[in-house]
């Protein structure tokens, strides 16, 4: 008996290092700041609703997509929950230097190798817009008064470089998680199919523009990518800073011609210029969703694919509208 | 007698034990690292800064290095900056991949999220009485320098848990907040905003700083986070070294060869193979030690036993009593061995208690010894 109870008490001495091995250990991960958390579905976090939207589509259900409202201005800061949340991230997706749509992530620690800039690989250098004639013209330091020419960061308003975007997203998915490259490419196999339509019902649009024979004015670079989309000469009159009516008046006088119909696109929410342009201009408005986040545009669509396609539909309803 | 052999046996045991827990110590750091890249100049300084963060590098490596290597799907690049240091520790500019390479564990806090936050060792949390939240200012490189570079404040958002390494003294802060420190990037106040008015003075076509008004260093703070910016592409600001960890023997290789006489004036190398140099001094000491040890163990048990036998000598009368009045030649024997292990066991023993007593508290001081060299 007192053997047995012997045995029994070595053999459960003998256990007690091995109940550590148990299955919720395996189920741990390591985060980056050395601490052990509980397995979930991996963070990939994307910069703009573009990304977001189309990462979405490609991972389906296998990870969690975060897009961080990281704003670094006085008002409403940076959030210290979503940075970390970033940090987290097993992937940052991002546009890239040439159509940089982020430059808060130079305040924050992100780590390189997690960052993937998905316009890099994938755009031609054509295919990104430098705007020549606006320089954001400043003074500091030694240097004195220097310029750098603005890059238009908006280049998800083109489908066709989307699918240059979601090829990118793909490849990187691939790479960071490689076992679930079939459900990948199946996911985007049909994000490509419904940007197709997009793309298809661009050109359905630009064919209406050609032969309407109208002018199309927009009213701002950051409309650039969705014009050419069109097939339209670059053609805009204002920059941020909203003049004062008069002067975007007369500035959209001078480039109406002549003859014909004129069109003009306005970026995003409207305002009193737009209200009071609309009334004095005489010319037809559409307005254009610059599809910057969710909710802060009125609009039906609710994610990226159907606000693009939004756009194109209301610059074909207008067009017909005119030829009414 | 037992004071003797503890005399003779106590040096070498000591040194020998030192040198071992030292060899062990500064090989598995080093063996935790296995290969890293830095500009072309001493092997030794490259790896002693990367280990130890002690040396600064009179060549450093550009950005854009570390982007070239990081992209490399089997391979882990992790950048190390040592330039400037916080109240004398050095301050560590990497990426939070650091502190999962080193297994460093957080006693409070969490990682640096954005540039201007800092996790301190736990050595400098201790002797500066730091907590969560409160400030530490950078060091002025230069007291004298005319250019006035502003020590930057930062802000302690982590604390890391002892590991007993150089981790322990230094002051980890994202590569961005040390270019900031170094003058590469910098904010700018809004001089025209209702916060500033007390601090400024409006003239007739400017506004100018009140001179009492200028705080002597520079601060990120939610409202002004917005307006630090970079002069010039990252790519080309410099960082010390980079860490690499394959995920392979082959990988590694490959890279390696990469960075044989190459152009860019970069060197490739293995930290273990580096303090080879180092050690090689050491251990020498080590080899005298150990044929000292010999001589002196021989030398002291030949002692030992011509005081043993002398002592028999003059005890013999003692032990011819003892067998007349019944007790066995045998027991006698036993007495007498059991009477000389007592003396070796409590020497030594002694000899190796406080060997191991001074090992315990000699050993860190030791690597920071090496370190600081």
């Amino acid at each position: 008996m007192i053997r047995r109870t012997i045995f029994l008490v070595f053999v459960s001495l003998l256990a007690l290092p091995l109940s550590g091995c148990s299955e919720n250990q395996s189920r741990q991960q390591r985060t980056n700041d050395g601490s052990e958390s509980a397995e979930s579905k991996p963070i990939i976090a994307a910069t703009n609703l573009a990304l977001e939207s189309m990462t979405k589509a490609i991972v389906g259900d296998f990870g969690e997509v975060i897009r961080p409202q990281v704003q670094p201005d006085p008002e409403s800061g940076l959030n210290m929950d979503e940075v970390i949340r970033m940090q987290r991230a097993a992937v940052v997706f991002t546009n890239g230097p040439g159509a940089n749509d982020a430059p808060w992530l130079n305040l924050i620690s992100l780590n390189e190798s997690r960052v993937h800039a998905t316009t890099k690989d994938e755009f031609e250098l054509s295919d990104f817009i430098q705007v020549r004639d606006f320089y954001t013209v400043h003074s500091h330091g030694d240097e004195g008064e220097h310029s750098h020419p603005w890059l238009v960061p908006h280049c998800w308003l083109n489908p066709r470089l989307a699918k240059a975007q979601s090829l990118s997203l793909l490849n990187r998915l691939i790479k960071s998680f490689p076992d679930q490259e079939a459900l990948f490419r199946t996911n985007q196999k049909e994000l490509i199919e419904e940007l197709g339509e997009v793309e298809a019902l661009a050109m359905e649009v630009a064919k209406l523009l050609g032969a309407g024979n109208l002018t199309v004015i927009s009213s701002d670079p950051r409309l650039l990518f969705f014009t050419r989309s069109l097939k339209l000469e670059d053609n805009y009159f204002l920059w941020f800073d909203l003049p004062e009516p008069s002067v975007a008046l007369k500035a959209i006088q001078q480039r109406k011609p002549d003859k014909g119909d004129t069109l003009l696109l306005w970026a995003g929410k409207g305002g009193s210029l737009k209200d009071h342009l609309k009334t004095s201009a005489g010319i037809t408005m559409a307005t254009v969703n610059l599809i910057e986040a969710v909710g802060d545009e009125t609009d039906s669509a609710t994610n990226y694919i159907s606000k693009l396609s939004q756009n194109y539909q209301t610059i074909k309803m207008a067009v017909e509208g005119m030829n009414d | 007698m037992i004071l003797c052999l503890f005399l003779t046996a106590v040096l070498p045991i000591t040194v020998s034990r030192l040198l071992s827990s030292f060899e062990k110590g500064i090989y598995a750091r080093a063996a935790a690292t296995p290969a890293v890249i830095g500009a072309q100049g001493s092997r030794l300084d490259l790896a002693l800064q990367s280990l130890y963060f002690n040396r600064k590098l009179e060549n450093t490596v550009p950005y854009s290095e570390f982007k070239r290597v990081v992209a490399i799907p089997e391979i882990t690049a992790i950048p190390i900056h040592v330039h400037h240091t916080a109240r004398g520790y050095p301050i560590v500019a990497t990426n939070n991949d650091y502190f999962s390479f080193r297994s460093l564990r957080f006693m409070h806090g969490r990682p640096f999220g954005i540039i201007g936050e800092c996790v301190v060792g736990a050595s400098v949390a201790g002797a500066l009485q730091l907590k969560l939240g409160h400030s530490l200012l950078s060091d002025r490189p230069d007291l004298l320098g005319l250019a006035g570079d502003y020590p930057l404040k930062m802000t302690v958002v982590g604390i890391l848990a002892g590991r007993n390494s150089s981790d322990d003294g230094a002051v980890f802060v994202d590569l961005k907040t040390q270019w900031v420190i170094e003058g590469l990037g910098h904010g700018h106040q809004d001089l025209e905003s209702e916060e500033q008015a007390e601090n400024v003075k409006r003239e007739s076509d400017r506004i100018v700083a009140l001179p009492s008004k200028v705080v002597p260093y520079t601060e990120i703070t939610p409202e002004n986070l917005a307006s630090f910016h970079f002069h010039g592409s990252l790519d080309d600001f410099p960082i010390s070294a980079i860490i690499i960890e394959a995920q392979d023997v082959k990988q590694e290789t490959i890279l390696e060869a990469k960075y044989q006489n190459n152009q860019r004036g970069l060197q490739f190398i293995r930290p273990e193979e580096s303090l080879e140099t180092l050690l090689s001094t050491l251990f020498k000491v080590k080899r005298f030690v150990s044929v000292n040890t010999w001589l002196v163990g021989i030398s002291t048990a030949m002692l030992t036993g011509l005081v043993m036998l002398l002592s028999l000598k003059l005890r013999q009368g003692e032990m011819e009593t003892m067998f007349k009045i019944g007790c066995e030649r045998k027991a006698i024997a036993t007495i007498q061995i059991t009477e000389l292990g007592i003396i070796l066991a409590v020497g030594l023993g002694l000899a190796i208690a406080f060997a191991i007593l001074l090992d315990w508290f000699a050993t860190r001081g030791l690597e920071n010894w090496i370190a600081g060299q």
